[in-house]
């Protein structure tokens, strides 16, 4: 489902379920895009006021269960949780847990 | 047998050095480093000369203001990129899409995994107030090259590595040196140097499996290494399923990034990285 929100409620992350153009219909960023602050600023520096993006709908117990298990997999070989491997570890499975909502 | 080597070296190599013959490279980049070598070249003269080649200026224009460079539709002339970049990151850029042009689908997640560690190499370096952060930003992008060349050049070779290191649980440059004898680090810097970029970005390119062993740019190959270990960390591996090795210690030496900047790197990369999921080379 598409939202129309306005740039200034736009957050990074969000991602473009419409091309978003200027007022000349000149392609600014194309569907498809996931926002960047950079991005955001720019939009709010041209005077873009509205933007579509995609209902960020909540991740599934399943889907956070299988990421988990992927991250996981992927750090196997890491053991110390002070070495950039386990701190790289940390960092994901919380940000991970945060997308749960 | 499964460790036969099925690439004979010398002859690789010299296939390798052809390549440097790809139609528009030679010539340009001849002009590129004769002009850089006279210390009498302004930076004017030399973007007006680059100005003189329609294909190579619409090619750069069309890069520097691609939305994954960060200047979308800001950049109009050659002079302007020239300024913003710097001569050799823009030689790095011209190199890289001129072999990324080539890829077949199949290598798309390479390509993918290539521009995510140009994209974290930049922010890790501005996170270390490091300066030339585009220079860092082209390393990382052509950080596989040779993986590249390899898909390009060798691809039933590239195969059998690649199963290799998936049924003995290997990284790839160890599977790599199994069965061809060298490994994608070696490739990059065999084109690197023909190519006659410069070492600040051949040897970030060349060490990044081996970084104890260069005495020069450590704190180069430290930041690369970092961004493929976070961009993988990320499920952005080509190869998501071969599980992170260790790094040298010599990284975090040079690298010592904490808990809460690896969070803040994390957060900045994830957007850019989730958009360029939708994304295939031009």
């Amino acid at each position: 489902m598409k939202e129309n929100i306005p740039v200034k409620d736009a957050k990074p992350g969000m991602v473009l379920d419409k091309t978003v153009t200027n007022d000349k219909g000149m392609a600014l960023c194309a569907e498809g895009t996931a926002l960047t602050k950079d991005l955001i600023d720019r939009f709010t520096q041209m005077e873009i006021d509205i933007i579509f993006t995609e209902n960020n709908k909540e991740m599934s117990q399943e889907e956070y269960l299988a990421l988990k298990e992927k991250i996981v997999k992927r750090f196997a070989a890491s053991t110390d949780p002070n070495s950039l491997l386990g701190k790289l570890k940390t960092v994901l499975l919380k940000h991970l847990e945060s997308q749960k909502g | 047998m499964e460790n036969e080597v099925i690439l004979d070296k010398a002859s690789f190599r010299k296939k390798v050095e052809q390549l440097s013959n790809l139609p528009t490279l030679p010539n340009l980049l001849d002009k590129f480093t004769r002009m850089l070598k006279d210390p009498n070249t302004s930076m004017a003269a030399f973007g007006k000369e680059l100005s003189k080649d329609q294909t190579l200026t619409s090619k750069i224009l069309k890069l520097v203001n691609s939305a994954f460079y960060g200047f979308p539709g800001r950049i109009s002339t050659v002079t302007h990129a020239l300024v913003l970049l710097g001569y050799d990151a823009l030689k790095g850029l011209i190199i890289s899409s001129n072999i990324f042009e080539n890829l077949s689908p199949g290598a798309y997640p390479l390509w993918r995994h290539s521009i995510a560690v140009s994209l974290a190499s930049r922010a890790i370096a501005r996170e270390l107030s490091l300066p030339d952060i585009e220079e860092f930003a082209v390393a990382g992008l052509l950080h596989d090259i040779g993986k590249v060349i390899l898909h390009i050049e060798a691809p039933e070779e590239y195969m059998a590595v690649t199963k290799h290191a998936h049924k003995a649980n290997l990284p790839i440059c160890q599977a790599e040196s199994e069965i061809l004898g060298f490994d994608h680090a070696n490739i990059g810097l065999w084109v690197c140097e023909e190519w006659k970029l410069p070492k600040k970005l051949t040897i970030p390119i060349g060490y990044h499996h081996i970084p104890g062993k260069s005495k020069e740019y450590q704190i180069r190959i430290a930041v690369v290494t970092t961004a493929d270990i976070l961009v993988r960390g990320m499920g952005g591996g080509d190869e998501d399923d071969i599980p992170l090795e260790a790094p040298d210690p010599i990284i975090e030496e040079q690298v010592p990034l904490t808990l809460e900047q690896i969070r803040k790197l994390v957060e900045e990369i994830e957007p850019e990285f989730e958009s360029l999921k939708h994304l295939a080379p031009e």
